[in-house]
C-alpha cells in the first residue's frame, strides 16, 4: 500500500474503512493510521461522508410492499404460459361463432331439393341455427370471463378444456360433421371460411 | 434461487419480500420519483421470475444480477424522462418536522438534506449510480462495477468524479449561505 494508493482509495470511498476494498482494507488502514499526511484527505472525505449521510430515505412502508408484490403476481398471473392463452382462446372463439352463424343463414337459405334434404331443413337446420346462436353468446360471454384479471388458472384452464372443441374452423366443422348438421350445406359453409 | 427456477411461487415471494425495500430504495436513488421507483422495482422482479432461468450461480452473485436489472431499467426510464421528472416537493414527515418544538433546527437539517439532493440529482448518471451503489447500497467495489458493468478502476474513477464534484457544489453552498 503506498500513500498515493490510500489517496485514491480514500477519493473514491470516503473515509469509513469499512467501505475501502477487503483486498487493501488492513495495509491501508495501517497506513492511515502512521502517515499524518493522509489526515487531512480523510478529515475532508469525512465532512462529505456526514453530508451524504443527511440524505435519508424512509423505509418503504408495508401497504407499499404489499401492493408491490400482488402487482407482481397479477402481472404473472396474467402471463403465464398455457397451452392457449386467454386472448388467444377468447379470439378463436369469437372468431369462429360467426362463421357458424354465417353455416346456419345459409343452410335456412338455400332451398331443399328432395325428401332428405327437407328433413334435415325441418329438424336439424333450426337446430343448428339455435346452436350457433347460443355459441356466439356463449363465447362473446367467455371471452371477457377469460380476459379478466380475476380469472384464475384453474378457471381458465378448464373453460379452455370445455371449449376445445370449438376453438379452430376445422374442429368446429368436424363437430358439424359428426352431428350430422353439415351435410346439406357444408359447401357454403366452406365457402364463407375460405 | 433455484426453487424459483423450477417455478416455485412460494419461494419467489420469499425473494421479493427480501429485496423488494432495497430495490425500490436504488430505483427511488436514482430516479427521484416514487411512482417511477414503484415500477421499476416491480418490473425487476416480474424479469427476476420470468427470466431466473438465466441466471447462473458461481457466475454472478444473484444480487448482482438482481440490480443489474434494475439499474438498466432505471437507466431507460432515466433517458426516456431526463431530469425533468424528479420528484422534489416536501414530504408531509418534513413539514411535521418543521413546526416541531426542534423546528428551527429541523429547518437547517432539512435545507441542507435538499441540498445534498440536489446536488446529487446535479451528477451524472453513471457516477450518481456508482455513488448510490458504493455508498448507499454498500455494494463491494466489484459487485459495483459488475452492476454498472465497467472495471474496478472505472468504478474508481467515476467514484472519485462523483465526490469532488459534490464536495465541490457543498462547498459554494456553505460558502454562500455563510456570507
Amino acid at each position: 500500500m503506498t500513500p498515493e494508493r490510500l489517496q485514491q482509495i480514500i477519493a473514491s470511498y470516503g473515509a469509513d474503512p469499512e467501505r475501502w476494498p477487503d483486498s487493501e482494507r488492513a495495509s491501508a488502514r495501517s497506513l492511515a493510521d502512521c502517515d499524518p499526511g493522509l489526515h487531512s484527505a480523510l478529515e475532508t472525505a469525512q465532512a462529505l461522508d456526514l453530508a451524504l449521510h443527511t440524505d435519508t430515505l424512509p423505509d418503504l412502508d408495508a401497504f407499499t410492499t404489499k401492493r408491490i408484490a400482488h402487482a407482481v403476481l397479477a402481472k404473472i398471473d396474467a402471463s403465464a404460459p398455457r397451452t392457449m392463452t386467454s386472448a388467444a382462446a377468447a379470439t378463436s372463439l369469437t372468431a369462429t361463432a360467426p362463421s357458424l352463424t354465417a353455416t346456419a343463414a345459409a343452410s335456412i337459405a338455400s332451398p331443399p331439393t328432395n325428401a332428405g334434404d327437407v328433413w334435415r331443413t325441418n329438424l336439424i337446420r333450426p337446430a343448428l341455427a339455435a346452436a350457433a346462436t347460443l355459441l356466439l353468446g356463449f363465447s362473446l360471454g367467455f371471452s371477457g370471463l377469460l380476459t379478466s384479471a380475476n380469472s384464475s388458472d384453474d378457471e381458465t384452464l378448464a373453460i379452455e378444456v370445455a371449449m376445445a372443441p370449438f376453438t379452430t374452423n376445422s374442429t368446429a366443422k368436424a363437430w358439424l360433421e359428426t352431428s350430422g348438421a353439415a351435410a346439406g350445406s357444408g359447401d357454403e359453409a366452406r365457402g364463407s371460411r375460405q | 434461487m433455484a426453487r424459483v427456477q423450477a417455478g416455485d411461487r412460494q419461494a419467489f415471494q420469499v425473494l421479493m419480500n427480501r429485496h423488494v425495500a432495497s430495490l425500490h430504495r436504488f430505483a427511488q436513488r436514482l430516479l427521484r420519483n416514487s411512482t417511477e421507483a414503484e415500477d421499476v422495482t416491480q418490473e425487476t422482479l416480474l424479469r427476476l421470475w420470468q427470466h431466473a432461468a438465466r441466471w447462473e450461480p458461481g457466475r454472478v452473485r444473484f444480487t448482482t444480477w438482481l440490480f443489474r436489472i434494475a439499474h438498466n431499467l432505471c437507466v431507460d426510464r432515466y433517458r426516456r424522462n431526463g431530469s425533468t421528472n424528479v420528484d422534489e416537493s416536501i414530504d408531509v414527515d418534513t413539514l411535521i418536522d418543521e413546526h416541531s418544538a426542534d423546528g428551527a433546527a429541523s429547518v437547517g437539517r432539512n435545507e441542507r438534506q435538499h441540498h445534498v439532493r440536489r446536488a446529487l440529482n446535479a451528477l451524472p448518471e453513471r457516477q450518481r449510480t456508482a455513488l448510490v451503489l458504493c455508498f448507499y447500497q454498500a455494494f463491494s467495489n466489484q459487485e459495483a462495477a459488475a452492476i454498472l458493468d465497467v472495471s474496478v478502476d472505472a468504478l474508481e474513477s467515476l467514484l472519485s468524479r462523483a465526490r469532488r464534484a459534490l464536495r465541490a457544489d457543498l462547498v459554494e453552498y456553505s460558502q454562500g449561505d455563510s456570507s
